[in-house]
């Protein structure tokens, strides 16, 4: 009989065998935006690809954005829980459990990306029977098949522990499969010294493992665009580039999730502000490396010279693609924004006017209306006297001036709510790496070498598969934790040992080092703690 | 074993499109309507059409230089390199070829070829009444095969195939009369129809055929030759 | 332009490896496989790690537990 803790059964265990009608109705609504796509997947078997907006030269689509989107969001869990666990970085216990699932059912649902965009999904059998490893598909096939067995592994190894304490410590009230399914799982786990020092060398193993596969499995998917001669895709920095991305919209997802769930759970005291800000740390280095790689790109195409790549390039600056380019640019480098610039401000900022929320409500005005004559294109009054061209920077260059002062207000807002601050960060980042996506696809798929240019707009089929597949991943999501806890209670009570024990040891100041003169020095008479 | 390449003379092209046609109804391709045209369905083996740098200006006042487009049965076909099951494939005298049976759809050949060649059956492919008895019955069909002129089923790539079962047509008719094949014996059906003479069709391996000595001309070049593909169709064009 | 290979044998062998449809087909089965034999040996070597004659149990590794590593 394991025994668990009082605080973990009353706030990780309780929930799972207590279900509130917000559940079930949050259920009920994925199932029916499911059954939805489910019966456009039909009718796009019966019919045909036609009720896609996909044509020639716009072979690939929607579907191949959600497809790199997805596999793309399942680094979460690679990066978290592997580096982390690698590193040794105690804090990643609370959100390792998370990550990982976020990891196994962005995979399941990217992969299905892939089926609903075959033209015959019935010869996918094929793949295996005739597989060809010349070609990047193949690679594929061998890099997503390692991934997912392995993250299926890596998420379920430190659940048995978790399987374990579940089956000895039911409530009353539970139903008998539910004992069945954790006895099951269990394994016949005992938690004698020989099982859990297997386990954790399994643990290790399997982390330093999935690593190298989490790199190759982006990085191959960027190698289907990029193996090609197309404009604008045959690039090296794809691999890489690709791989930051992936990591980067993971986070992003691991903190919409984490506080979705921290919230509804009232977990709190499991995820704390730490996981937010040393995650925070990461996410703003993922986003600093995915910017300068997306400068990169860009650039060195514009210094190219390719008449085949400019069309690209400029129907993303200004052309067709100019607003979803430039909203991707634009929820960058707001989420940068309120990511590092609340860590910047001081805590007694408010002593000047530009944090004032008085001030900055100003300026939202200020801008709101300057806004509105620069959409409108109307004369300003009292200015009609101004040259247009200095007109033209003038206004252009005090919009710019209000968001500054705008940006500074919301900053100083933030920068007491860090959980807000992240989440919304988390929120743009997946909306801008999913048009990020968008914006490396279908600007090259509409701007081919021979065939005239054309222009795509999914249909409500590809909106339905898109909605379905997002709703599917919430739904495993939500049946995954009504099973099983949605924190690893065995790794979290092993992180609080380690807790107390560090607490207790003293490491005493070195007499002869002179490591106390020089704190001296600097005015510190005592060493902390 | 022949090297089958052909060359098109632009300056004699008057852009009839009877090869598109030609090629239509030698290989049964599906016909689109307006709409599904005017989305990009359309499927032409043999597209013609004028070049984008010419723009609309000189194709209202007739100006404009057209391009008429066959598959480029590339040395180094990009599509080949991609297809995971083999369903496209170069055959020993270098004619690009695809097998409806084995497709999956995937699409990444289309994506890949830099000619825009190949074409994509969005839907079942469906013909006006008195039409569909009147369609080509050759077929280059085997265990597992389906190629050429065959009906394609849905969701399948398709592509010009230099009217491959011609070919056996002809190696056929060849044994059946009890002589050796020629290779004037094999022309594909956009070469035989066109009304200026434009087309030529034979051995590049032979340097005296017709298609190896205009080759040499000094109007040859090779469509998107910076691509590296190495095609096997050359244009003829003054400057 | 073309792209002219050496007339190796080795270099042959490697094209033939990777044009032949089936050989992906089989690499991925063996991948998928190995891996899935790989999992099934692990987890089957962690439960037989409760056959081990130990009395004590724990809900969560405790130092106690990691204490004892170099031993056992």
């Amino acid at each position: 009989m394991l025994k668990a803790d009082q605080k973990d059964k009353d706030k990780l265990i309780k929930p799972l065998f207590e279900t509130g009608r917000t559940y079930w109705v949050t259920i009920a609504i994925l199932l029916a935006i499911i059954g939805w796509a489910l019966y456009m997947y039909y009718r796009q078997l019966t019919l045909g690809m036609k009720v896609t907006g996909m044509q020639r030269p716009v072979y690939w689509g929607v579907y191949m954005v959600n497809f790199i989107f997805f596999i793309g969001i399942s680094h979460a869990g690679t990066l978290i829980s592997a580096i982390l666990r690698v590193t040794g970085a105690e804090w990643r216990r609370p959100i390792t459990r998370v990550a990982e699932a976020i990891t196994a059912f962005a995979l399941i649902v990217g992969s299905l990306q892939i089926i609903i965009d075959m033209g015959r999904p019935d010869r996918l059998l094929s793949v295996i029977l005739n597989g060809r490893l010349q070609s990047p598909i193949l690679w594929d096939v061998l890099s997503v098949t390692a991934y997912f067995l392995g993250s299926i592994t890596y998420l379920y190894l430190p659940v048995i522990p978790d399987a374990a304490l579940l089956r000895d410590n039911l409530p009353p009230y539970s139903p008998a499969w539910r004992k069945r399914l954790y006895s099951i799982m269990a394994l016949g786990w005992r938690g004698n010294r020989t099982q859990w020092i297997r386990l954790e060398k399994a643990i290790a193993v399997m982390a330093v493992l999935i690593i190298p596969i989490a790199v190759s499995v982006h990085t191959i998917i960027s190698w289907i665009l990029a193996t090609t001669v197309q404009p604008g895709w045959h690039s090296t920095i794809f691999g890489p580039y690709f791989v930051v991305g992936a990591i980067f919209s993971g986070i992003g997802a691991l903190f919409i999730a984490m506080t979705i769930v921290r919230w509804k759970l009232k977990l709190e005291e499991y995820i704390t502000e730490k996981q937010y800000n040393n995650l925070g740390l990461i996410f703003i280095t993922m986003s600093a490396v995915w910017m300068y790689f997306t400068y990169a790109e860009h650039m060195i195409i514009t210094a190219g010279q390719e008449v085949y790549e400019f069309p690209v390039l400029t129907s993303k600056l200004w052309g067709d693609y100019a607003v979803s380019f430039w909203v991707m640019v634009a929820l960058m480098v707001v989420s940068f924004w309120i990511m590092v610039i609340p860590r910047l401000i001081s805590k007694t900022a408010k002593r000047f006017l530009v944090f004032q929320p008085r001030f900055t409500t100003g300026a939202v005005l200020l801008a709101v209306v300057t806004g509105y004559y620069l959409v409108t294109d109307s004369t300003i009054p009292g200015l009609s006297g101004i040259n247009p061209e200095t007109l033209f920077f003038l206004v252009r260059g005090s919009l710019l001036v209000e968001l500054l002062f705008v940006g500074l207000g919301v900053a100083k807002w933030f920068k007491t709510r860090l959980v807000a601050a992240t989440t919304v960060a988390g929120v743009m980042v997946v909306i801008g790496m999913w048009l990020e996506r968008w914006n490396i696809i279908i600007p090259t798929m509409t701007h081919p070498y021979l065939v005239s240019w054309a222009e795509y707009h999914p249909t409500i089929t590809e909106v339905a598969l898109t909605a379905g597949s997002v709703a599917l991943f919430i739904f495993m999501f939500l049946v995954f934790f009504k099973l099983f806890p949605i924190i690893s209670i065995w790794e979290v009570a092993e992180g609080r040992v380690i807790d107390a024990e560090r607490a207790k040891v003293t490491i005493p100041m070195p007499e002869a080092s002179g490591i106390k003169e020089r704190l001296r020095g600097k005015g510190i008479r005592k060493a902390r703690g | 074993m022949a090297k089958w390449s052909m060359v098109i003379d632009l300056d004699k092209c008057v852009a009839c499109q009877g090869c598109s046609i030609a090629c239509r109804f030698e290989n049964n391709t599906p016909v689109v309507s307006p709409e599904e045209a005017a989305l990009g369905r359309s499927i032409l083996w043999n597209e013609v059409f004028p070049l984008r740098s010419e723009g609309e200006a000189a194709i209202a006042s007739a100006q404009a230089k057209f391009l008429t487009r066959p598959c480029m049965h590339c040395e180094d076909p990009p599509c080949i390199k991609v297809c995971p099951v083999g369903a496209t494939y170069k055959d020993d005298e270098g004619i690009v070829r695809q097998n409806y049976a084995r497709c999956i759809g995937c699409r990444f050949c289309t994506v890949a070829c830099p000619y825009g060649v190949r074409y994509f059956n969005w839907y079942e492919p469906s013909w006006e009444e008195g039409m569909d008895t009147h369609l080509n019955p050759d077929r280059v069909a085997g265990r597992g095969d389906l190629e050429g002129p065959a009906i394609r089923p849905k969701g399948v790539v398709e592509k010009c195939t230099f009217c491959i079962h011609r070919h056996h047509k002809a190696i056929a008719r060849a044994e059946a009369e009890g002589r050796e094949f020629r290779n004037s014996d094999y022309t594909p059906a956009c070469v035989q129809t066109c009304t200026a003479k434009a087309r030529f069709f034979g051995d590049f391996d032979d340097p005296n055929s017709t298609v190896s000595r205009l080759s040499q001309s000094r109007r040859a070049f090779r469509l998107l030759d910076e691509a590296g593909t190495s095609p096997k169709v050359i244009y003829l064009h003054e400057g | 332009m073309h792209l002219d290979y050496p007339d190796n044998p080795l270099i042959e062998f490697l094209y033939w490896l990777i044009n032949t449809p089936g050989l992906g087909g089989i690499m991925a089965s063996v991948v998928g496989g190995g891996i899935l034999l790989a999992v099934g040996a692990t987890l089957r070597w962690i439960s037989k790690g409760g056959q081990a004659l130990e009395p004590e149990e724990f809900a969560y590794p405790t130092p106690a537990l990691h204490s004892h590593e170099d031993t056992g």
